[in-house]
């Protein structure tokens, strides 16, 4: 009997899926699936560099190599002066009291106080 | 690909092509799988409307997975059917399912009126016999007796030996035989 019984429940019509089970089952399948990743349709521009951008921003690559030169000049002016000035003792350079003369800096200031 | 060109196709190699973004694999295997998993919720719980809100949460998870899901770990099938036996024990245990009143009558024109009331009688008298095992004796027996399984499947779904399937069943069987021995007559079986 029991067989038999199982038998009448393997081939059970209630025991079939609803149209509306399978409507909502496909439904959630559908909003779930990942979606697959489109190919580009034109080819991918590069983007600008960091450099680039800051040369474009500034006008181009020749505004920018007339700053780097001029930016070269002022350090070499700076490090000549260093020369000069950096023969004074330091104190003496900062302290309140203390007058500066051009002649300090270039030998023809000094002819030229002289020659007054 | 053509729809019907996936009927072959295992559920793992559909599950990745679903991942792929394929809706025919999506398609089929809901056609494939919803049927399996909805008359093992139905058995398990005795109630229609559990069993498909058991069936739908169990595929929810399938889909959601299904972009991690590693081929050749686990069978799809199995791995699910674990699902809907969690979920239907969780479901047993709140009180809920057994409704047998909730099952629509079956439309059956493959028999005449009165084989078609008998099966119903009979199919009725088993599902309420088995509602009436413990949880792990019942699913036992639904899958090797219903739904046709191996022991060794079945043993793979509920993570036990075969030695424990066979306990189950054997004392599942026995149990079953005598809630319905009383009921032989009215299920129309003759005492020879």
């Amino acid at each position: 009997m029991l067989d038999d019984l199982f038998g009448a429940a393997t081939t059970d019509p209630k025991a079939t899926p609803s149209p509306e089970l399978l409507a909502r089952v496909l439904e959630d399948a559908e909003a779930l699936q990942p979606q697959p990743e489109l190919l580009p349709t034109r080819p991918r521009v590069a983007q600008a560099g960091l450099w680039q951008r800051l040369a474009q921003t500034l006008g181009g690559w020749r505004p920018m190599a007339g700053l780097a030169t001029t930016a070269a000049v002022g350090l070499l002016i700076g490090f000549t002066l260093v020369q000069v000035v950096g023969a004074q003792d330091v104190t003496t350079l900062v302290a309140g009291d203390t007058s500066y003369y051009l002649a300090y800096l270039d030998e023809a200031y000094f002819n030229l106080t002289e020659g007054e | 690909m053509p729809y019907d060109a996936q009927d072959d196709l295992s559920d793992d190699a559909l599950l990745v092509l679903y991942a792929n973004g394929d809706r025919a694999a999506a398609r089929v295997l809901t056609l494939r799988l919803t049927p399996r998993l909805f008359g093992h919720a139905l058995r398990m719980l005795g109630d229609r409307a559990e069993a498909e809100d058991v069936t739908q949460e169990a595929l929810l998870r399938l889909w959601k997975i299904a972009p991690d899901w590693r081929q050749g770990e686990a069978k799809v099938t199995t791995w699910l059917y674990r699902v809907v036996a969690n979920l239907c024990t969780d479901r047993l245990r709140k009180g809920r399912g057994v409704n047998l009143d909730s099952i629509p009558e079956p439309e059956d024109d493959s028999s005449g009126p009165a084989e078609a009331l008998q099966d119903k009688a009979r199919v009725d008298a088993l599902q309420e016999a088995l509602n009436g095992l413990p949880a792990r004796q019942r699913q036992a027996v639904v899958l090797r007796h219903i739904e046709g399984m191996s022991n060794p499947e079945i043993g793979e779904i509920m993570e036990i030996g075969v030695e424990a399937v066979e306990s189950l069943t054997a004392r599942g069987k026995r149990a079953l035989a005598k809630a319905l021995s009383g009921r032989r007559a009215e299920l129309g079986y003759r005492d020879d």
